[in-house]
């Protein structure tokens, strides 16, 4: 697992140095006089303070120089009081293509008492690695297939295959978009090309903290369950507003949803994936009306990405699951997707589909 | 370098109330909840027969906190020829689909054997019956199944013979067969063979005229108790058939296991009695069709229980002409029965049932120390209701 | 050139799973063998702790289903 670590020096010069940028005089960081007679006894160093130290892990360790801060959250723990010797650890607990999650402590350096829990998602300023798998609006008019997770492996996989109707959405690199996308974002990369679908490969890669162990639920749940769920809607609304008369929205889900022997080792990708039958039936009926159409392709593990890291006995492991004894690759999954695309009926709407070549659970 | 959750056997407790009743939902029963496992596992130690008061004897296989291998046991007291001893059966072995073909069928069936010193196991599944024949169970054989046809011309035009190993049918019934099926006129040729074979069966049984099997209703427990006391004089080894056996497994009293009987207890009981002393009685499980996919649909009712005194054969053929009765009543096409013993394979085939290959397998295990249970098929006096079998095939 | 140790393997899984004499068992998959049943699993692990003086967790002979992986799991242990 990907850590870095850095040793910092807060002196009362640095908490009245950010407090001239800031313009936060309180007297609490300013005032020896005023903070003596507070709880603490002496002045207390400003929380956004450390804000600032976890920027400095973003930028310069994890993941460093090209570093794009998509957000942050701060638990205070316990006041800092200067002057302090500080040990900031960061931690790298997700990573998705160019995007990643990192898990900051903030702690005394010789007493090791924590100040500070906080976490921070990053994307990238640089290109995405394979840059045409992101592709350019079309300016033809002739229906597009937008595609989230672009950066991902299914996602570049399928722009492949889709050529230049397809055009790449992620969080970073070409393509970039904000967390949820809007009618307008659409306009300005499809060029007012109508919309012929959207594939939705873009959720959280799997966590696997147990549930009773999140350190801050409500952030992970925010993450891993709520977000991905605001964007089906919002691509919903896009498709409404720009769709073809038969668009489809594709959601692709896994069978890590159902039980298996994977014994829910991944429990918020379970729970977000197993929202994906019940959605679909309810987009389904909701696009419906403007007689559009929603469905969805469960597939077991893909050999990319995330999966590409597995070791030698947890691929075989996964073989000896499959009737034919292989694992899909991105293009196979991929493959799959274009498929369903290509089916214009109206029947294919509100089905899940399991595209597992058979594995067992 | 192990990988995934710590798997652990163990005899279930009340502290596993959840996991099994997660696994129930998955695998049998939607509606399991942790309260409805723990009533009923307090429940069957009320009624345990074998240990009175203690918990009925259930291995678990538990993958992390999850059940994935599950045997449980039915409490049971068997009689040896001499006395009665207390025993179970071994029942509802399951692992979830993911597990299966490893070694968790094994360890379940290993932990629970560990903690039954005397049990029996009805089942028909070949990879079942080489796993417990690994475990030190001695397979006594294929216990046979009897059928008598109350509607042969419904059979005639469903059933295979040949599957059913009927191929040393009475001549009158191979060459109706044979003739109708040519001639495109079975059911009639049926008809008049139905017609034959239940003017034989009615003669074969006027020496019973002189016992009334007319009553209806469960006999009180007493007078089970005393007709099994007679009964099991002349028998070698059986599964326990008394009164307070009788009644909790048949009688309203009992837990009768398949929700789709929500019409209420699908068993009968019928009597045979003489000069009012009970001398024979039987349970009837009402027709259904079959889930023997040899008998291919047709409604079957099954006998689940025959107790009479085998020195008493006019008692047992009474009995016999109840059931026939009954069952028509109930709209049966057939009947079932299973049995092992000569005495009553003697008044089956004298009352019209049919020989089938039997596919039910017949397991013992007793590590007591005593060897007063008898491995030969045929001293048993087995039924089909013994371990609930009725119920799973 | 096949070693000692895969021979030996492929023994055990040949006699385990009762195959014909002469069948290739070196890629032989738990879904593709009849015969792979669970009192043949259980024997297989038996016999290969037996032979290569291994003992296989529970958890890990749930992994175990094919001889490649197996093999793998052998060579992890050095044996």
């Amino acid at each position: 697992m990907k850590e870095a670590v850095f040793e910092v020096t807060v002196s009362l010069n640095d908490a009245l140095a950010f407090a001239s940028l800031s313009g936060d005089w309180n007297p609490l960081h300013t005032d020896e006089e005023f903070a003596a007679r507070s709880q603490f006894g002496r002045r207390i160093l400003h929380g956004a303070f450390s804000a600032g130290l976890v920027s400095r892990m973003a930028g310069m360790h994890i993941p460093g120089s090209d570093c794009l801060l998509h957000g942050m959250r701060l638990k205070f723990l316990q006041p800092i009081l200067p002057p302090a010797r500080l040990r900031v650890k960061g931690t790298l607990v997700v990573e998705q293509g160019d995007t990643g999650r990192v898990a900051v402590d903030v702690s005394d350096a010789e007493s090791g008492r924590r100040y500070v829990e906080a976490w921070y998602e990053y994307g990238s300023q640089r290109p995405a690695a394979t840059a045409d798998a992101v592709s350019h609006p079309t300016t033809t008019g002739e229906p597009v297939i937008l595609v989230t997770g672009a950066s991902g492996g299914l996602g570049k996989a399928l722009l492949a295959r889709l050529g230049p109707r397809g055009i790449g959405l992620s969080r970073s690199g070409e393509g970039a978009v904000p967390a949820l996308l809007e009618v307008a974002h659409v306009d300005a990369l499809t060029g007012g090309a109508p919309i012929a679908g959207i594939v939705h490969c873009g959720w959280p890669a799997p966590d696997n903290t147990r549930l009773t162990k999140l350190g801050d639920a409500a952030a992970a749940i925010e993450y891993n369950l709520s977000q991905p769920l605001h964007q089906s809607i919002a691509l919903s609304r896009v498709l409404i507003a720009r769709g073809t008369p038969d668009a489809i929205l594709l959601l692709v889900g896994s069978t890590a949803a159902q039980p298996g022997r994977h014994n829910y080792r991944m429990p918020l990708y379970t729970l977000a994936k197993a929202l994906i039958p019940p959605l679909c039936r309810i987009l389904a009926i909701e696009l419906g009306a403007s007689g559009q159409r929603c469905a969805a392709a469960i597939f077991d593990v893909i050999d990319t990405g995330m999966n590409k890291a597995m070791s030698a006995r947890a691929r075989l492991a996964h073989e000896d699951r499959s009737p034919v004894g292989r694992i899909a690759s991105a293009d196979d999954a991929a493959a799959q997707l274009d498929w369903m695309i290509a089916n214009r009926s109206f029947l294919l709407s509100g089905a899940t589909i399991t595209l597992s070549g058979g594995a067992l659970p | 370098m192990t990988s995934g959750p710590r798997i652990v056997t163990a005899l279930a407790t009340e502290e596993h109330a959840s996991a099994v009743a997660a696994f129930y939902r998955e695998v049998w029963n939607p509606a399991a909840t942790t309260e409805s496992v723990v009533a009923a596992t307090r429940r069957s130690a009320a009624r345990n027969v074998a240990a009175p008061g203690e918990p009925t004897p259930t291995a678990l296989v538990l993958a992390g906190n999850r059940v994935v291998g599950y045997c449980g046991s039915i409490p049971q007291r068997l009689w040896d020829g001499v006395r009665e001893r207390p025993a179970y059966w071994v029942k509802g072995l399951m692992v979830l689909p993911e597990y299966r073909n490893g070694p968790i069928g094994y360890l379940v069936v290993k932990e629970l054997s560990r903690h039954l010193e005397c049990s029996t196991i009805l089942t028909v599944a070949p990879a079942a019956r080489r796993l417990f024949s690994a475990l030190g169970y001695t397979d006594l054989g294929a216990v046979p199944n009897w059928t008598r046809p109350l509607r042969p011309s419904v059979m005639v035009e469903q059933l295979d013979f040949d599957a059913l190993g009927l191929n040393r049918l009475p001549n009158w019934v191979s060459a109706g067969v044979s003739v109708g099926r040519r001639t495109g006129i079975a059911g009639l040729t049926a008809k008049l063979a139905g017609l034959g074979l239940d003017v034989a069966t009615g003669l074969a049984r006027l020496p019973t005229a002189h016992l009334d099997t007319t009553g209806l209703g469960a006999p009180s427990r007493v007078e089970l108790d005393e007709l099994w006391i007679t009964a099991r004089e002349n028998l070698k080894a059986s599964p326990l058939r008394d009164g307070t056996y009788m009644d909790s497994r048949f009688g309203n009293g009992g837990e009768q296991g398949e929700a789709e009987e929500n019409a209420g207890n699908p068993y009968t009981f019928v009597t045979t009695r003489d000069r009012g002393r009970l001398v024979g009685v039987a349970v009837v499980r009402r027709p259904r069709a079959t889930s023997d996919a040899r008998l291919k649909g047709i409604r079957v009712a099954t006998v689940s229980e025959l107790v009479f005194p085998i020195d008493r054969p006019d008692a047992g053929l009474a009995t016999l002409g109840a059931i026939e009765r009954m069952a028509r009543a109930a709209g049966a096409d057939a009947l079932t029965c299973m049995s092992s013993h000569p005495i009553l394979c003697g008044l089956l085939r004298r009352q019209g049932y049919l020989r089938l290959t039997g596919n039910v397998h017949f397991f013992l295990r007793d590590v007591s120390g005593s060897d007063r249970l008898r491995t030969d098929l045929g001293a048993w006096w087995l039924a089909r209701g013994d371990g609930e079998s009725d119920t799973s095939f | 050139m096949i070693t000692d140790r895969d021979a030996k393997l492929n023994e055990i899984v040949s006699a385990v799973l009762e195959l014909p004499t002469g069948t290739d068992v070196s890629h032989v998959r738990q879904l593709g063998v009849e015969s792979w049943d669970s009192l043949a699993h259980v024997s297989l692990m038996l016999a290969i702790e037996g032979e290569f003086g291994v003992t296989i967790d529970i958890a890990d002979q749930i992994a175990l289903t094919s001889v490649p992986a197996i093999r793998l799991y052998l060579e992890e242990r050095g044996l």
